[in-house]
């Protein structure tokens, strides 16, 4: 009896889902808007006595600012500040209009054990905890560890992997007596830890990182002759890989870290490029212009290498294949000059130095459409260097009489000074992902 | 007396002698009668006593003795036949003058009977003549008759015709007309549904338009503050296409999304769903009839 007389009312309920179902009101939305999503890093609590040796909260925020993605909400106007997601009141995060929020603390170092960084992240309208993590700290290296939490954030927020726990390096040439030094200097890609690697009385160039990030090449004048070494980062230990009379220029690794891709010539105006073999010490010229044909850079697949030549009368980037050098095609065909190549990890565009008006600015060209997009305004912006998840450009620009390092979102919107201490910079290399950084999901909002 | 006698005679002589006989016998009749006539005057036929008159000369006449007297006896005896024979060849004579003027007579009757009847057969004729133009004019007549009541038959024949015609006309335009009015009445009543549907459906789409105002009022006001709300991942593909389904309260407030179908990565759909979140609470409609409580978002930003 029961179940007859329910069985109609379940068949009418089947038929309303059915009837709403096909008559759902759709709205489509065709627009968003284009800013940095609002997002507030509540400074981490410090578990320990005295104050604490990092602001990780700032070092997150700072990162996930310069990305050009995120707005990092100020200190000041947090109506809270919880360091734990059983502390969130989401109501005062929706009040100061944030969409996600961050939270956590930093114990010290106990008896044995090592620093430890937990962080969770919540999405202020669902109410949700997004992320979750109990970090250890390297070496005590919580700046890095707020990088990799950066770098989390970044990824579970737009998808893309971050790459705010890379290193960087550079040249600095310090003025002191004489023509002053110059230093390799290897940092954090927010320009912090600023580590030299290496120093010398005469001019240092080109630093390139190898794919695993273990080893750098760089040119160094020696009596004003260039060599060519590759150096350890971690053990400092370094090799001279080339030597030859004249010219020995624009280090480049190969995607499979065995070769060296060099602009070498004993004509200083006309350099060629070749390939040498790190393993078996071969060199295979691939260019033969009566030309500077310079800065090579391999596509990530290692097939074809892109380079500046001024064999078309100006200095205009070039497509040959790695293997033959046969028949170098131009590829950059808008403005007077396109120089320094930085493919872009996925191989869709280069990151190039573009001459527009007399005003030397950082822009990016379309592969497949040869389209050229500026990304600053100059006047003297060089070197360009993309981060490995191709969401920001490294280059160097003049600030306040200097040269700076500095970095560019690739949608050009946010353009951010880095940290560098004293001294003009030059010749940025962004650095490959960091292998195998492990972080343990803590386990919910503990 | 004498008339009679003589009349008698004559006819018995003709009635005992032969025809030659009567024909000598009249001749010297004649020849007597003329010299008799001579010396006596004989009668004029023309002067002869009708049968009542007595002819007196003869009575003058006086003869003398007894031989005399029987002389004249016998002259008087044969005088008495000559004069008897006389008497009877006058009265002959009378009779055949008679006879031949009854025969003339006759005749005239006859050639007037016969003129009379000529004429009266001319005139019969005539009257046969004209009663046959007249039987002509009344044939003719009547052949006019006959031909104008032919005509007029045919006239007639021709009215009815034309009045049949006419009739099947009428009717033919009586039943158009008819059909004519029936339709109009089914036009009108058909126009009269129409007006009356269209009134109906036209109030309906007033309706209907009033609710598609304020639906449309609502929900682009909806659209404005998702729009708002969303901010597009840099990283999100090029045909992005997702629909999340949400549930809101009676104002506005949302109580649940779900993501339906996407092509992108979770930090799009980690997008998607803080925009309709923190789009809340939705705008509510003008008019609560257009208000739904579930709505589904298409993100679609590269579609127009």
């Amino acid at each position: 009896m029961r179940m007859k007389s329910l069985l109609p009312l379940a068949l009418l309920g089947a038929i309303a889902v059915a009837t709403t179902a096909r008559a759902d009101l759709v709205i489509k939305i065709t627009q968003g808007v284009s800013q940095p999503t609002p997002i507030a890093v509540v400074p981490f609590a410090w578990k320990g006595g005295g104050s604490a040796p990092v602001n990780v909260a700032n070092v997150i925020g700072s990162d996930l600012a310069r990305s050009g993605l995120f707005a990092a909400l100020p200190v000041s106007k947090m109506l809270a500040r919880p360091s734990s997601g059983d502390d969130v009141n989401f109501t005062n995060w929706k009040a100061v209009n944030v969409n996600d929020l961050v939270v956590g603390a930093v114990s010290p170092a106990s008896a044995g054990g090592a620093v430890r960084m937990r962080f969770q992240l919540f999405n202020v309208y669902t109410q949700k905890q997004l992320l979750g993590y109990q970090l250890p700290v390297h070496d005590g290296n919580l700046r890095f560890a707020a990088h990799n939490a950066a770098d989390m954030i970044y990824q579970k927020l737009t998808g893309r992997r971050g790459a705010f726990a890379t290193r960087v390096a550079y040249i600095r040439h310090v003025k002191s007596t004489g023509h002053g030094r110059w230093e390799l200097i290897v940092s954090d890609s927010d320009g912090a830890d600023a580590q030299v690697v290496v120093k010398a009385p005469d001019l240092l160039m080109s630093p390139a990182w190898s794919p695993d990030g273990s080893r750098i090449a760089y040119v160094e004048f020696e009596n004003h002759e260039s060599h060519i070494y590759v150096q350890n980062v971690q053990t400092g230990q370094r090799k001279l890989v080339l030597s030859h009379p004249g010219v020995n220029g624009a280090p480049a690794f190969s995607p499979d870290g065995h070769r060296l891709a060099v602009a070498l010539s004993t004509d200083p105006g006309n350099t060629d490029i070749y390939v040498l073999n790190l393993v078996s010490g071969k060199l295979r010229q691939l260019t033969h212009a009566s030309a500077i044909d310079t800065e090579p850079a391999w596509m990530p697949d290692g097939k074809s290498l892109i380079f500046t030549s001024d064999r078309g009368g100006s200095p205009q980037l070039y497509r040959m294949p790695a293997r033959s050098g046969a028949d170098p095609q131009r590829i950059t065909w808008n403005g007077t000059y396109n120089a320094r190549a930085s493919v872009s990890p996925d191989g869709k565009s280069v990151a190039l130095v573009h001459r527009d008006n007399g005003s030397l600015r950082i822009a990016v060209l379309d592969l497949a459409t040869g389209n050229i997009r500026e990304l600053t305004n100059g006047p003297s912006d060089l070197s360009p260097s993309f981060a490995p998840n191709g969401a920001m450009v490294l280059y160097t620009t003049s600030a306040g009489g200097n040269r700076v390092l500095a970095t560019v979102s690739v949608d050009g919107r946010v353009r951010e000074q880095l940290s560098g201490g004293a001294g003009a910079l030059s010749q940025p290399a962004w650095g490959p992902f960091p292998q195998g950084l492990a972080a343990t999901p803590s386990g919910g909002g503990q | 007396m004498i008339g009679a006698a003589l009349r008698e005679g004559v006819h018995g002589a003709r009635a005992n002698a032969g025809p030659l006989t009567l024909a000598v016998l009249l001749h010297v009749v004649v020849g007597a009668v003329l010299v008799l006539s001579s010396g006596v005057n004989a009668a004029n036929p023309q002067d002869m006593p009708g049968p009542g008159e007595q002819h007196q000369p003869i009575q003058a006449v006086v003869v003398k003795n007894s031989d005399y007297q029987a002389a004249q006896a016998s002259i008087r005896k044969a005088h008495q036949a000559r004069q008897q024979q006389v008497e009877r060849l006058k009265h002959q004579a009378a009779q055949a003058r008679k006879e031949r003027e009854r025969t003339q007579h006759e005749l005239d009757e006859l050639r007037k009977k016969k003129e009379s009847a000529a004429s009266e057969a001319a005139q019969q004729q005539k009257k046969v003549q004209s009663q046959k133009q007249q039987l002509n004019d009344l044939n003719a007549q009547a052949q006019q008759v006959a031909h104008k009541r032919q005509q007029v038959q045919d006239e007639l024949k021709k009215l009815k015709q034309q009045a049949a015609e006419a009739e099947k006309q009428r009717a033919a335009e009586q039943a158009h007309l008819k059909k004519v009015r029936q339709q109009t009445e089914q036009a009108k009543k058909a126009a009269a549904q129409a007006r009356k549907e269209q009134m109906q459906q036209q109030m309906a789409t007033e309706q209907h338009q009033q609710l598609d105002k304020a639906r449309g009022n609502w929900v682009a006001a909806i659209r404005q503050k998702v729009t708002r709300s969303w901010i597009r991942p840099p990283d999100a593909p090029s045909g992005l296409d997702c629909k999340v389904k949400i549930t809101q309260s009676p104002d506005g407030h949302v109580e649940g999304a779900a993501m339906q179908a996407c092509n992108g990565d979770q930090a799009v759909q980690q997008s998607i769903i803080t925009a309709v979140y923190k789009a809340s609470p939705l705008p509510t409609p003008d008019d609560p009839d257009v208000f739904s409580r579930v709505i589904v978002f298409e993100f679609a930003p590269d579609q127009s």
